[in-house]
């Protein structure tokens, strides 16, 4: 594909990886082929996501200072970096959550007024 | 930044990892290994791109940061445009004078001469009796363009001097050099038309050519090429021009132009009268050679200085003096970097010039004292906002960071007006210099690389320098304590930190002060000198009329007519014409015996000679002591007269009477000789006004043949110079229609001897009141700042009975901290620069204790009532208003 397409992908998908990635180090600390496979679980694999483009989603979010990681060992007892929410991060979560909501009621509210008529 | 090496660190095991989690997963599920990493390899996505793109984060989102900061400065800046102006201004004068003054320094003593491999060039000097010299006879550059120096080429060149030339019949006058045959070659300049010349133009008998500057070929020779080949008449004789020089070369001498070059060979034919100057007795031409790669400097001029012995022969000639011969003989040769050619304004200007450049660094370091003190005022002002800031996580460098981006901006914003401010400012300094007698006008002064490269370091060291003390305070400051409107402990640093800034600034503009009193004192001192003449209300005109006129007799006519005319112009109350006049940069002097007078040696023999009509000492106002003065009747075939100054009396004569004694050129021709002393007339100064003034000897201006020549004519005035100078202007041309006659008041004359001293006066006193406004600003606002953190401890002091002058005391009582210390470090600091000025001043030491402590107080003064406005607005609060508002 062409590369601009691919950034425009990349645009949409950005604010909306980084969230999913915050909301699901919520549960705890986990690794990044962890962190892709809850996204998937969790949207009954309604989102599939390059799994490549979780890494610079990761280190934004760990530029921004909202979550952060450390060495440790994974369950098959490889060395693996564990990211963890920070405090601003769980507050970035809370905010961008609201957001969301909002959105997605007035999304709702234009796309489907019929139910007034 | 550090958190994103560690996290790009092992990023590839990273995603090496996730891949192979990827893969024990899909076999888990039932794939081969093949498969499963196949898969997973899919699901993964393109790896080196996730690499970039993960690499990219940490670059994006500093680009992006950094793209924040600066659409935050500016809307930041633009919402306080009143103090943006204010700093970017009082840097921008800063910058900007400091550039200009560099591109001064730069035209003047850096810029390399526009031919190739400039540094390969140097000028010969010669050390004789202790004296060191750079002019050198015709003979001796010939004997030492033939010496095996091993040089890659050598020549000769004079300075430049004017003569009529021009293509006929519009004769003007123009400078022209003359320089021996190798002087192109040397160069190793190409002609943009036509040729240069060669040795071969350089010999007796070779045929007149000439070659011109582009700038002359363009503006009289209408830039054609057919003028190449075709003759132009200099002083009345015709040359032929055979090529133009590139453009941007003009000549040797920086600050003249050379507009027409000659070769040494054709000055007998050009100017007959001049055909001594190619004998060995006339040291006239600069010496220049350039060293072939390889070679260094000192050995070049090691084996130059070892081959002059031998050479040194064809330099003397029997017609010397045995001392002046042994002088030459025994000289010792050095050479010196000559890539930026000679420049008489050199000598003169550049002690002055690094003197401003001084100056004007330490008006910078004030201005930055302001900038620094409002960018913490405003950073302290700001500190709500900051607070917040590093309370919801801001980091602080990040903060940082945004201050010095603001700076930054302020900084550039500043340059660039500089750079405007220094445009003005040079072109300025070079129109007060070129009513000087150098001419200045082919000084170039646009900016060039080192220039900019100049204006953008000082900007930057300026912005990196108010930058870190931004930083430094802001470093200090703590958010908890911010928040409850504690000024957490920025306050305490920032006070500190301002009251030694205005201290410094006090003590440079102390500095800048003491300066500028000696200066201005020293050009006091140069308009006070006693000359010996009034100059005062006298017009010098001259006229020159050997382009037209070549017999004596005629001459002496033409002078004759002319006199009697100009002394019946309404106006004049007297005229006279003479030979030279005083500091105009001409001089004769020659060797004097009187008769039966002190037996001198022939250097003691020297005196200065001038030939004067009558009423010459009348014109000037010079006092006749003895005897009388010459009349209209000591023409020639009347008894040879001459008339002496006092000083020649007291030289030749010790206290025995002049008038009446015999004296004569010794040596001399048969006219100067047997001359009696009619009168004794007071000194007067001749070239120079620092020197006493030299003994002098005065010929009647009629009487003597040889004198004829460039005249001056002296014509005092009742103060109309318009009216009297278009008068003799109409008169003159009646005669003589086609030549030029420069007209200068005297007193314009002499004030050009003392100009780099005016230029030094005016400018150091243009900084030192700069800088006295600055810090007097500096210390204003400290003391009103010190006052606005004690508001509340003043109203209680008030509301408990202290008087108004009181608290007035105890605020200036507080401000005499940082104006004591700045004062004594500033009187350190002139005593340290005095020492170096002794060449600058005249008339008075420059450790001279009257000037420091003159200055000292009116820069107490000045801090003082800095001080004293905020202390009395202290005074005057309504205190009770002030307690209750609290």
């Amino acid at each position: 594909m062409s590369t601009k397409r691919y950034h425009d992908r990349i645009e949409l998908l950005q604010g909306t990886l980084d969230l999913l990635i915050l909301r699901t180090l919520r549960l705890g600390p986990a690794h990044g082929h962890a962190i892709a496979k809850a996204i998937e679980r969790g949207s009954d694999d309604v989102l599939q996501v390059e799994q490549g483009s979780l890494y610079p989603g990761l280190h934004r979010l760990i530029k921004r200072g909202w979550i952060t990681f450390d060495e440790g060992t994974s369950e098959n007892n490889r060395r693996a970096k564990f990211y963890c929410l920070t405090a601003k991060g769980r507050k970035q979560l809370a905010l961008e959550t609201s957001r969301w909501d909002k959105l997605a009621r007035a999304m709702a509210r234009i796309l489907r007024p019929a139910k007034q008529e | 930044m550090i958190r994103g090496k560690r996290a790009l660190d092992g990023l590839d095991q990273d995603i090496r990892d996730h891949i192979e989690h990827e893969t024990q997963d899909n076999i888990a599920k039932g794939m081969t290994p093949e498969e499963a990493r196949r898969q997973a390899k899919l699901k993964f996505g393109n790896v080196s791109l996730a690499k970039e793109d993960t690499r990219a984060v940490w670059v994006w989102l500093r680009l992006d940061e950094v793209r924040q900061d600066i659409r935050y400065a500016f809307r930041t800046l633009r919402r306080n445009l009143g103090f943006a102006a204010v700093v970017v201004l009082t840097l921008a004068l800063g910058i900007g004078a400091n550039t200009a003054i560099f591109t001064l320094v730069n035209a003047l003593l850096l810029r390399q001469l526009p031919v190739p491999e400039p540094r390969q060039l140097v000028q010969v000097h010669s050390v004789e009796n202790g004296r060191r010299g750079d002019v050198f006879s015709v003979p001796a550059v010939q004997a030492l363009q033939d010496a095996p120096a091993g040089l890659a080429g050598l020549f000769g060149v004079s300075s430049a001097g004017p003569l009529s030339a021009g293509p006929a019949p519009a004769v003007e006058q123009a400078q022209a050099v003359w320089v021996s045959g190798t002087y192109f070659s040397t160069l190793r300049l190409q002609p943009i038309v036509g040729r240069l010349l060669v040795p071969s133009d350089d010999r007796p008998n070779a045929s007149l050519v000439a070659v011109v500057s582009h700038q002359y070929w363009r503006r009289r020779l209408s830039g054609r090429v057919d003028a190449i080949g075709q003759p132009i008449v200099v002083q009345g004789v015709p040359v032929i021009v055979v090529g133009v020089t590139p453009r941007g070369f003009a000549g040797l001498t920086v600050g003249e132009h050379a507009e027409v070059t000659l070769p040494l060979a054709a000055l007998p034919q050009v100017i007959p009268s001049a055909a001594g100057q190619l004998e060995a007795g006339s040291q006239w031409l600069r010496v220049f050679a350039r060293v072939p790669s390889g070679t260094s400097i000192e050995q070049a001029g090691t084996r130059l200085a070892s081959l002059w012995p031998a050479l040194s022969e064809r330099a003397v000639s029997p017609r010397m003096s045995p001392q002046g011969q042994q002088a030459i003989r025994s000289a010792m040769l050095t050479v010196v970097p000559g890539g930026a050619g000679w420049s008489r304004l050199r000598t003169e200007y550049a002690d002055p010039l690094y003197v401003l450049m001084g100056g004007v660094v330490l008006v910078l370091l004030i201005a930055c004292g302001n900038v620094a003190h409002l960018l913490l005022a405003r950073a302290a002002a700001r500190r709500g906002e900051m607070s917040v800031r590093l309370a919801i996580g801001a980091g602080r460098m990040r903060l940082v960071r945004q201050l010095f981006t603001e700076g930054l901006i302020l900084t550039i914003g500043a340059a660039a007006v500089g750079l405007g401010i220094a445009y003005w400012m040079s072109h300025l300094i070079l129109r007060v210099l070129s009513v000087g007698p150098l001419d200045v006008v082919g000084l170039d002064i646009t900016p060039d690389g080192r220039v900019l490269g100049f204006s953008l370091l000082i900007a930057g060291l300026t912005g990196i320098g108010l930058g870190a003390v931004v930083a430094w305070t802001v470093a200090a400051m703590r958010p908890a304590l911010l928040m409850t409107g504690h000024s957490g402990g920025a306050t305490t640093r920032r006070s500190w930190a301002a009251g030694w800034l205005v201290a410094g600034q006090l003590a440079l503009s102390l500095m800048l002060l003491v300066g500028a009193a000696l200066f201005v004192r020293t050009l006091r001192n140069f308009e006070n000198v006693d000359t010996g003449f009034k100059s005062h209300g006298v017009l010098l005109i001259r006229v020159n009329p050997t382009t037209v006129v070549t017999q004596r007799a005629e001459m002496s006519q033409i002078f004759q007519t002319l006199l009697e005319r100009i002394r019946g112009i309404p106006g004049v109350k007297a005229a006279a014409v003479s030979m030279t006049t005083p500091l105009s940069g001409h001089r004769w002097t020659d060797g004097v015996q009187v008769a039966g007078g002190a037996e001198l040696s022939n250097e003691d023999r020297q005196v200065t000679v001038n030939a004067v009509s009558s009423d010459y000492f009348r014109t000037l106002s010079t006092r006749l002591i003895a005897g009388r003065d010459f009349t209209d009747s000591d023409t020639a075939g009347a008894q040879k007269a001459a008339i002496v100054s006092e000083s020649f009396v007291r030289r030749h004569l010790g206290n025995q009477t002049a008038v009446g004694r015999v004296l004569s050129f010794d040596p001399g021709p048969p006219d100067l000789k047997d001359l009696y002393i009619v009168g004794v007339v007071e000194d007067t100064v001749q070239t120079n006004l620092k020197a006493a003034a030299p003994p002098t000897l005065y010929v009647p201006f009629f009487q003597q043949p040889l004198v004829m020549g460039e005249s001056t004519f002296e014509v005092q005035t009742d103060g109309s110079f318009a009216q009297v100078a278009s008068d003799a202007r109409t008169i003159i041309r009646q005669t003589l229609p086609t030549i030029h006659v420069p007209m200068v008041p005297m007193a314009d004359q002499i004030r050009q001897t003392f100009l780099r001293e005016r230029l030094l006066a005016m400018f150091a006193s243009g900084f030192a009141l700069l800088a006295l406004g600055l810090s007097a600003l500096g210390l204003y606002a400290l003391v009103r700042h010190r006052v606005t953190q004690r508001t509340r401890e003043i109203a209680i002091r008030l509301a408990i009975g202290a008087q108004r002058w009181e608290v007035i005391g105890m605020v200036l009582r507080d401000a005499t901290a940082p104006i004591a210390v700045g004062l004594a470090i500033g009187l350190l600091g002139s005593w340290w620069m005095s020492r170096y000025m002794t060449s600058l001043v005249f008339g008075l030491a420059p450790t001279d204790i009257s000037n420091a402590v003159a200055m000292t107080i009116v820069l107490f003064s000045a801090g003082l009532l800095a001080a004293y406005l905020p202390a009395r607005r202290a005074a005057m609060m309504d205190a009770n208003l002030v307690l209750r508002g609290d």
